[in-house]
């Protein structure tokens, strides 16, 4: 059943050339979920992310010191490696300085036919950082049309959308599978949906992706009694990770907050009021307010940061006066769980009837290690227990193994110790 | 280790600077008692807003610093048993660390009023401040600094930048009231335009004094320079921080006069770049005994406003590099915002390049030292690209210094100083070489002219 979607994975290279060949498109390699990648499918081109593979990244290692992560000097060594020679552009977002770092590195060295660092402000919930990224993008657009010789009218960025939002919902819409006990499908099955999303062109994967939820509805539902737990952190696109917890140890991976993961997926572009007027504006909001974020970016109007959390950031923040430059009354409308980085992680725990949250952090990763004390408090609050795990690019089962098991040992179902009002308030 | 003394003695202003800088000290430390609010920020913060109030600002890297040089492994220790992963910024853990258990080298480590941190130049300096203001629950500001665009295909310099810098201004216009929300005071308009000139005015002083060390000989080592950095980093709105730069300015230019030099038989210069281990300040002795002087360092000119401007990509208007004095609020912000922006030259390597290269030109370096800053992404940032382009652009030799900036657990000093010996023999070996090139060099060429 999942098994084309693995093959994609497997061979992503060789996928996504042959890819370009048949369908004779441009592919374009991006380095960060904040690649708004509607604008260069509606180009004509297929993004396609970079992520990692087992192979040591020795050939980073002349420009990059030891101590960045491993994620990121592992998409250096392919760009130097040759890996990724078939590419003809290289995007990325700006995250972190890390992934800045492998990108200049890659741009410097590697030498794509077109390449591109956009400024994705670290700041998403004012007026001024959307205009600056609504222009960033204008700049962007233009840069495409250039690049692919023809112009890029409003109705192709409504079809890209189009492509992008049904993929989104169709995996969202499987994803509600996960908060059943047991789960209709698993979390190393989870990751390959949105993992093979990432390497493929998305009007082929919504494709796959309908053919699955037919085959999917006559399915027998997974064994039941194993522990229900989250992953929290940073990007895993090693499925390793997954067999161990899932194949070997035996519990359930129900949810997650990454952006390999769910974070990839939640958050369209439609409805909005933009799309009709101006698609462009529709996607900037899509990536700096409708997106789950990722823990580099930051709220500039909500000045109190609440902990330990249980969702008492709304009610703070409403004492707050809002500075001059902050969005108007849309930002609520837009759900503020959406801003808060804890509050989304922890709702999304609470409704997948998470017992137990294993905080990943690629080794180095500043953006979550900083998070970590503070995010396994938050599920402390609500009687959610954590387990901190440091991975890189290789998994060592032998070692990390012994953890995982004896934090899953302690696990049982969990009766949330949040406020009743705050319970009714929760989307399912 | 017992070294050969081979540098000359303390600057005879470094009484005076010791007194601001203890003025400094004992103004956090009796922030408690005195009732004032205290902000903590990132030294990358604005922070002519900030002194613009009637505050006790700390600047999270002055403080983290000189944990380290007080080796107060404690606190770092004390912020990993709480989650916070060894591997992240010295600084940072050593601030949260103090944090944590209330305690310093100042004695009772204050609580926050706010909190600000700043995006761009390196997360570290959002997240670092985000998980101290979590800490203590106490209100947080970001401001993001934004890079300017190194893309430069489609000829975008001056939209880009006049972007970047219409958006920063709009953030600190944000950051105004936040500050005056979070102190209950509101911003004085004299005190803003005062601390905006007399940063600038301490800028263009940082740069005379890196001037002056670079001469050749040069007058100071790099331990001097460093023991003046909290004049920039924690003080440079302030008209003290003139005094003594000026002071010092002054007594560099007699000892060039004089023809005193920081070390006797300098052999070789070099390029420092990076923050130091404030452990290991004795390791630059090392150098020094070694005939090694120091005499320049991106990382301390970023500090100033010459090589900012001097590296800012082609096409970057000229209305970027202008200053004038501010009047009023609005033209203190938009300087302000111009001095952030410019300031983040590191996280684009391009520009950090030009800017290794243009300082090894001009101090006429015979190699350089990177300090590989465990934890810090930004210093850090693009550092073994440097010294690649350094290395085939210039012909000069580098050498890779690993450790921290704060925690001493993370240098081993046996290993780096037989490493260190190797590397100044070698930069000695190549300097010879090239000078016996140059010499046959310019016989061919008067040959042929004869």
């Amino acid at each position: 059943m999942f098994s084309r979607f693995e093959e994609i994975i497997a061979n992503r290279h060789e996928h996504a050339r042959q890819l370009g060949r048949e369908k004779n498109k441009k592919i374009f390699g991006y380095l960060c979920s904040y690649v708004p990648e509607e604008i260069i499918y509606a180009a004509g081109g297929i993004p396609i992310r970079i992520l990692t593979t087992e192979e040591s990244p020795a050939l980073s290692e002349t420009l990059m010191q030891s101590y960045y992560c491993t994620f990121s000097r592992c998409l250096l060594h392919q760009g130097l490696n040759g890996d990724l020679d078939y590419m003809d552009g290289l995007v990325t977002a700006y995250s972190c300085a890390t992934m800045r770092l492998a990108f200049d590195n890659m741009q410097r060295s590697v030498k794509f036919p077109y390449s591109r660092f956009l400024y994705m402000p670290g700041i998403i919930d004012t007026p001024d950082a959307k205009e600056f990224y609504y222009k960033e993008l204008q700049r962007f657009l233009r840069d495409m049309e250039d690049f692919f010789g023809r112009s890029i009218t409003d109705d192709d960025l409504r079809e890209a959308i189009g492509v992008y939002d049904e993929n989104r919902s169709l995996i969202k819409r499987i994803f509600e599978g996960r908060k059943a006990s047991p789960p209709n499908i698993s979390g190393r099955e989870a990751y390959l949906l949105t993992l093979s999303s990432m390497l493929t062109d998305k009007a082929d994967h919504n494709k796959m992706l309908r053919e699955l939820i037919d085959e999917l509805e006559g399915r027998k539902p997974l064994p039941e009694g194993a522990s229900r737990v989250m992953l929290v952190g940073s990007p895993v696109d090693n499925l390793k990770l997954l067999d161990l917890i899932e194949k070997d140890i035996g519990a359930w991976v129900v949810g997650d907050d990454t952006c390999t993961g769910t974070r990839y997926v939640y958050g369209n572009v439609a409805p909005s009021d933009d799309l009709e007027d101006d698609p462009l504006r529709a996607i900037v909001e899509r990536y700096m307010i409708r997106r789950a974020p990722c823990p580099a970016k930051h709220s500039q109007t909500r000045w109190v940061q609440c902990l330990p959390c249980p969702f008492r950031d709304v009610a703070c923040f409403d004492l707050v006066p809002q500075p001059r430059n902050s969005l108007d009354d849309s930002i609520s409308f837009h759900s503020p769980e959406r801003i808060c980085r804890f509050r989304n992680a922890l709702q999304l725990g609470i409704n997948h009837h998470v017992e137990g949250v294993i905080a990943v952090q690629q080794k180095f990763c500043d953006s979550h290690g900083f998070d970590f004390h503070h995010v396994t408090q938050a599920f402390q609050h609500v009687g959610i227990p954590s387990l901190f795990l440091e991975i890189d690019n290789v998994i060592s089962v032998g070692q990390i193994k012994t953890r995982i098991q004896a934090f899953i040992e302690m696990l049982h179902p969990v009766d949330y110790m949040i406020e009743p009002e705050i319970r009714e308030g929760i989307q399912v | 280790m017992k070294l050969k003394k081979n540098y000359s003695p303390p600057l005879k202003c470094w009484g005076f600077l010791k007194e601001v800088n203890d003025a400094y000290d004992k103004r956090i430390a009796d922030s408690i008692e005195a009732g004032k609010p205290v902000i903590a920020a990132t030294a990358m913060a604005p922070q002519q807003l900030i002194n613009a109030f009637d505050v006790v600002y700390i600047a999270g890297e002055w403080y983290g610093s000189i944990c380290g040089f007080h080796r107060d492994n404690k606190l770092v220790e004390t912020a990993e048993s709480c989650g916070f992963p060894h591997e992240l910024c010295s600084y940072a853990r050593m601030t949260l660390g103090s944090m944590i258990t209330r305690t310093g080298f100042l004695g009772k480590y204050p609580v926050p009023t706010a909190v600000i941190g700043t995006e761009g130049y390196c997360n570290v300096q959002a997240k670092w401040f985000e998980a101290m203001a979590r800490y203590d629950n106490v209100p947080f500001f970001v401001i993001d600094n934004v890079p300017v665009q190194q893309d430069f295909q489609k000829n975008w310099g001056e939209e880009s930048v006049k972007d970047t810098v219409e958006f920063v201004e709009r953030q600190i216009e944000n950051c105004i009231d936040f500050l005056e929300w979070s102190t209950g005071q509101k911003l004085n308009e004299e005190n803003f335009i005062e601390t905006t000139i007399n940063m600038h005015r301490n800028e263009d002083l940082w740069d005379d004094l890196l001037a002056l060390w670079g001469n050749k000989p040069s007058p100071v080592t790099i331990r001097n320079l460093f023991t003046f950095e909290n004049l920039i980093i924690s003080l440079p709105c302030t008209s003290d921080a003139s005094r003594v730069l000026e002071a010092a300015i002054e007594e560099i230019r007699e000892r060039i006069e004089k023809g005193v030099v920081a070390v006797e038989n300098e052999e070789i210069r070099l390029l420092w770049q990076a923050q130091p281990g404030w452990y290991l300040l004795n390791v630059l002795k090392f150098f020094e005994s070694q005939g090694a002087a120091f005499v320049a360092s991106p990382y301390l000119a970023i500090w100033g406003t010459k090589y900012r401007y001097d590296c800012c990509e082609p096409g970057t208007p000229d209305w970027f590099r202008e200053w004038k004095d501010p009047t009023n609020i609005a033209e203190c912000v938009r300087q302000v915002a111009i001095g952030s922006v410019a300031t983040e030259i590191r996280p684009r390597l391009d520009a950090a390049i030009r800017v290794n290269e243009q300082l090894a030109i001009d101090s006429q370096a015979d190699g350089g030292v990177w300090h590989a800053v465990r934890g810090c992404k930004g210093v850090s940032y693009g550092g073994l690209g440097e010294l690649e382009a350094i290395r085939n652009d210039l012909g000069l030799p580098g050498f890779v210094l690993e450790g921290s900036p704060s925690d001493s657990r993370d240098f081993s000093e046996g290993p780096a100083l037989r490493q260190i010996k190797v590397f100044i023999e070698q930069v000695k070996r190549m300097k010879k070489k090239r000078k016996i090139k140059q010499a046959k060099a310019a016989k061919r060429a008067s040959m042929k002219s004869d």
